[in-house]
């Protein structure tokens, strides 16, 4: 907390949309982070992870709410915290959008000078500042509320709000910490899509925190996963959800998940079983990716093929999915298996029914264990 | 001292107030004044000095309210009595004379009351609550000031000059309303920055220089020692004030009151109050 | 037959007897006093004790003093209070205990305190005097300076619970909305504690009318200058028992006045604010 030296804060906002960048650490009492991405002008980020990762601590140092400990961030060429050179400029100097989870509106503002605070931090008239505003209100379709206080607005209506307020300063980047908590199930998922306009309508780099997953697909562009204070992995939803990189973030896209050694033709699982590889798989140290629902569950064992594993195993537990019956099976490996209910009852399953389970090596999805990011 | 003494009387109020358990509570607190071993046969009248205290020896304790201006006699005194009259006590409340004659009238447990001056003592007669008060003693103005004397003072005419802090007692204190008497007497106007509840107060301003000077008793200025200076008022105008004691009715000790009177007025114990720069009655 | 529906809700509201005891002791003691007060008023010559000199000349030094000590603590107080929240820095414990210590020092000690520092030979006093020829005690200036020093930590104590309980999160909201600290502070915590503020100001104009300890001890009693109400009543008690009670009366339905004014909107049961000042 030593520096405080606030260093470049004539260039206040660049027109031309520039790359926010992240890399260096923050440490807390409780934990130490650190993370190193980059997000490009229009894309959406999320960040996702456990309760207590640390996710909104991220959005706090991007804000500048919180210093690095070491590291920086930048928004294109302009350094916003440096800890090497010393540079620290507060957040009321950077030129971020904030939308708080439970969005932090001024419950004693109506939400028309909610949404003018930044022009009216600026110095504007009172005036001056809500013609401003008017912009946004019409923009975000909140022009019949302008008079209201936040205390009277629906979830949804003051998620809009702080959006709007957050955007009106026109921010060379936008940070969302959870922008859905707060919201009812019902109301999420027409927001969900609202949001993801006005995102898209968005020229700046944005960075979303959330601990959903779905949200995090829906809405991001690029998914980077923290667990216990370090980055996990960083990619497109796609390559979240078919090569997650840990068993968190295998359960978070619900995939069964196992690390091995692959000769090219079997896989040794390192927690005891062995599967047939499907042609082309890499060797050496990979994960291995399986989908419950690929997963076939008989009383006897089926004819034995190469290209198809078999592996005896132990019902620990049946849960009733919406559609589906989950069974979690204990044997070498040990997996997740979604059945039909149907199945169920034709097999008499219960917990304790020894079974086998089946899937073929196709559906097998092996790739080379990711490093850990520094 | 009158702080103590005042907590008493307000906890005499509450049990008054809150009825029932409080009160047997707070008269709890109250019984140090009783004697559980008071002997009734004992002649009130009888008169008993510390040097000739009789067999039937005096037990238990009374409490005396008591002038400021009394504060380091009456204190002397009563150290002296209990010393010669083993088993006694003897509890002092020292305060402005006109305030402990309103404590008494409002029923505060007192069994013997020294006043400052004979108004303040006629209230409680009136009242029905003490009977021939004694004069034991009288007491003349005179000007306190700081050692330094930052105002330069030399007279009494002085204390009338403009720009001169002077602290005097509050006009129903009788140090207060002989002041006036003395300003009277010498055709002074004096505007006083501060009117105090008791002339230990108006000493107290002059001892820490916050006044240039205060008008108070004679033995307040022999009391304080060195930490204020006297300056003499002329007898032609100066006032004096008769200090007269008596006996309360409501004492729960009245031998033990009687006897503690009978010395203040004895040889000894005027000779004490002579000392202090009292003058007899 | 069922009992009708009030005894049976007198029956589940019932208190139980090891409660009420005491506390039906507690309403004795502290309702009898001031019952007290009322019967022993001179009802029938109180206007006239009321419009007496002394006691317009006490009750107006009171009223415009208590004001003064108020308006002070307020701008000094808040900034006080805000730093003492806001910021973290060695001694800060100490320096809040310190800050209001007056709460619990019995106000003689306060003012023996004040005069051996602003008195004529005080520490800071001495060099006033020596400097300018100005000496405060004895002044309504000093009167003033007592109540401030008694009653600005009930004001500090409450802006500053507010402040700690409510409105961190806003603050940050409105530094990420690009406004400057002093702007946050105008905009937004300032607003948001107005409640808090508003009934610590009242208690301590409440505080500021009743002192009496400092007061005396600091300022002397001089009629018109420096004798406040609580002063009157105390000498008027030696000499003018009726004049006491009057100027009694009028001190506990000035109290009375305020703390009425003070209830629910300022003093919500439960959780001592309002949470962030919303208004529901």
């Amino acid at each position: 907390m030593t520096r405080r030296h606030n260093a470049d804060t004539s260039t206040a906002h660049s027109d031309q949309p520039s790359t926010l960048s992240f890399s260096g650490s923050i440490t807390r009492s409780n934990f130490e982070l650190t993370l190193d991405f980059e997000v490009a002008p229009g894309e959406v980020l999320a960040i996702l992870g456990p309760n207590g990762a640390g996710k909104s601590t991220v959005l706090q140092a991007l804000a500048g709410l919180l210093p690095l400990s070491s590291g920086s961030i930048k928004v294109g060429a302009r350094n916003l915290d440096d800890v090497t050179s010393s540079v620290f400029v507060a957040a009321a100097e950077r030129p971020v959008g904030y939308v708080f989870q439970n969005y932090r509106l001024f419950p004693h503002l109506d939400v028309a000078d909610n949404v003018s605070f930044a022009a009216r931090a600026q110095r504007l008239s009172r005036a001056a500042a809500r013609e401003r505003a008017g912009e946004w209100l019409t923009r975000l379709d909140l022009t019949d509320l302008a008079k209201t206080r936040p205390a009277n607005l629906s979830g949804g209506q003051q998620q809009r709000v702080a959006l709007a307020r957050a955007l009106a300063r026109e921010p060379a980047y936008l940070l969302l910490d959870e922008p859905f908590a707060a919201l009812d199930a019902q109301t999420r998922v027409v927001v969900h899509s609202e949001i993801r306009q006005h995102l898209s309508g968005f020229a700046g780099p944005v960075v979303l925190v959330t601990h959903d997953p779905l949200e995090a697909l829906l809405l991001a562009d690029r998914i980077l996963i923290i667990e216990a204070g370090r980055q996990v992995q960083l990619g497109t939803p796609g390559e979240v959800t078919t090569r997650p990189a840990t068993n968190y973030v295998a359960r978070l896209v619900g995939l069964n998940l196992y690390a091995g050694s692959c000769t090219g033709e079997t896989v040794d699982l390192s927690r005891g079983g062995v599967l047939q590889a499907p042609p082309g798989a890499p060797q050496g140290d990979v994960l291995v990716a399986l989908r419950p629902s690929a997963i076939t569950v008989s009383q006897t064992r089926l004819t034995t093929s190469s290209a198809r594993n078999e592996w005896a195993a132990t019902v620990k537990g049946i849960s009733l999915l919406s559609d589906r019956v989950r069974l979690e099976l204990d044997g070498a490996p040990s997996a997740l298996a979604d059945v039909t209910p149907a199945a169920v009852a034709a097999l008499g399953l219960q917990v304790g029914s020894d079974v086998w389970a089946s899937v073929k090596a196709t559906e097998l999805e092996i790739y080379a264990q990711p490093t850990p990011a520094a | 001292m009158t702080i103590r003494r005042r907590t008493i009387s307000i906890g005499a109020a509450m049990a008054l107030s809150a009825v029932g358990l409080a009160a047997v509570g707070l008269a709890g607190c109250a019984t140090s004044n009783q004697s559980p071993s008071q002997s009734p046969s004992q002649s009130p009248t009888q008169s008993l000095s510390p040097t000739a205290a009789k067999p039937a020896a005096l037990s238990g304790t009374i409490t005396v309210f008591a002038a400021s201006s009394l504060k380091e006699t009456f204190t002397k005194l009563g150290a002296a009595f209990e010393a010669a009259n083993p088993g006694t006590k003897i509890l002092f409340s020292f305060a402005a004379s006109s305030g402990l004659a309103t404590q008494i009238t409002s029923g505060a447990p007192a069994d013997v009351f020294a006043a400052a001056s004979t108004t303040t003592m006629t209230t409680v007669v009136s009242a029905g609550l003490a009977s021939s008060p004694v004069t034991f003693a009288k007491n003349t103005m005179e000007i306190a000031v700081p050692p330094t004397n930052p105002a330069g003072i030399a007279a009494l005419a002085d204390l009338s000059q403009s720009g001169v802090k002077v602290a005097l007692c509050q006009v129903a204190v009788p140090c207060g309303s002989t002041a006036a008497k003395v300003f009277k007497a010498a055709k002074l106007t004096v505007s006083a920055v501060t009117l105090e509840p008791d002339v230990k107060s108006v000493l107290g301003k002059v001892e820490l220089g916050e006044v240039d000077a205060g008008v108070v008793y004679v033995t307040d200025v022999l009391a304080a020692g060195s930490k204020v200076l006297g300056i003499t008022i002329p007898s032609s105008v100066n006032a004096t004030t008769a200090y007269p004691i008596a006996a309360l009715s409501g004492s729960t000790n009245p031998a033990l009151a009687q006897a503690f009177l009978a010395y203040v007025t004895s040889a000894d114990g005027q000779a004490v109050l002579t000392a202090a720069g009292f003058a007899g009655p | 037959m069922s009992p009708p529906r009030g005894t049976r809700r007198i029956r589940a509201n019932r208190i139980p007897r090891p409660l009420l005891v005491p506390a039906v002791l507690g309403v004795a003691l502290l309702i009898l006093p001031l019952a007290g007060l009322l019967i022993r008023t001179p009802w029938s010559h109180l206007g006239a004790e009321l419009r007496s000199a002394a006691a317009v000349q006490a009750l107006w030094l009171s009223l415009w003093t208590a004001t003064c000590a108020t308006a002070i603590s307020v701008i000094i107080g808040v900034p006080l209070a805000w730093i003492l929240a806001r910021r973290e820095f060695a001694g800060r414990r100490l320096l809040r205990a310190l800050v209001i210590l007056p709460l619990v020092l019995p106000p003689v000690v306060g003012g023996v305190a004040l005069l051996l520092a602003f008195g004529r030979n005080g520490v800071l006093g001495h060099w006033l005097y020596n400097s300018f020829g100005f000496s405060l005690p004895f002044t309504p200036a000093a009167v003033i300076l007592a109540q401030t020093f008694v009653a600005m930590p009930f004001l500090i104590v409450a802006v500053e619970g507010a402040l700690r309980s409510s409105t961190g999160e806003l603050e940050s909201a409105a530094e990420t909305l690009g406004a400057q600290p002093w702007q946050v502070f105008l905009r937004v915590s300032l607003p948001l504690i107005a409640p808090s503020l508003a009934a610590g100001a009242v208690l301590c104009w409440a505080r500021a009318l009743g002192e009496f300890g400092a007061t005396i001890t600091f300022a002397g009693s001089f009629p018109g200058r420096t004798q406040t109400m609580p002063i009157a009543v105390y000498y008027a008690l030696e000499n003018d028992p009726a004049a006491a009670i009057a100027l009694s009366l009028v001190l506990l339905v000035v109290s009375l006045c305020v703390l009425v004014g003070l209830r629910d909107s300022w003093f919500p049961v439960g959780s001592g604010l309002q949470d962030r000042g919303v208004r529901t």
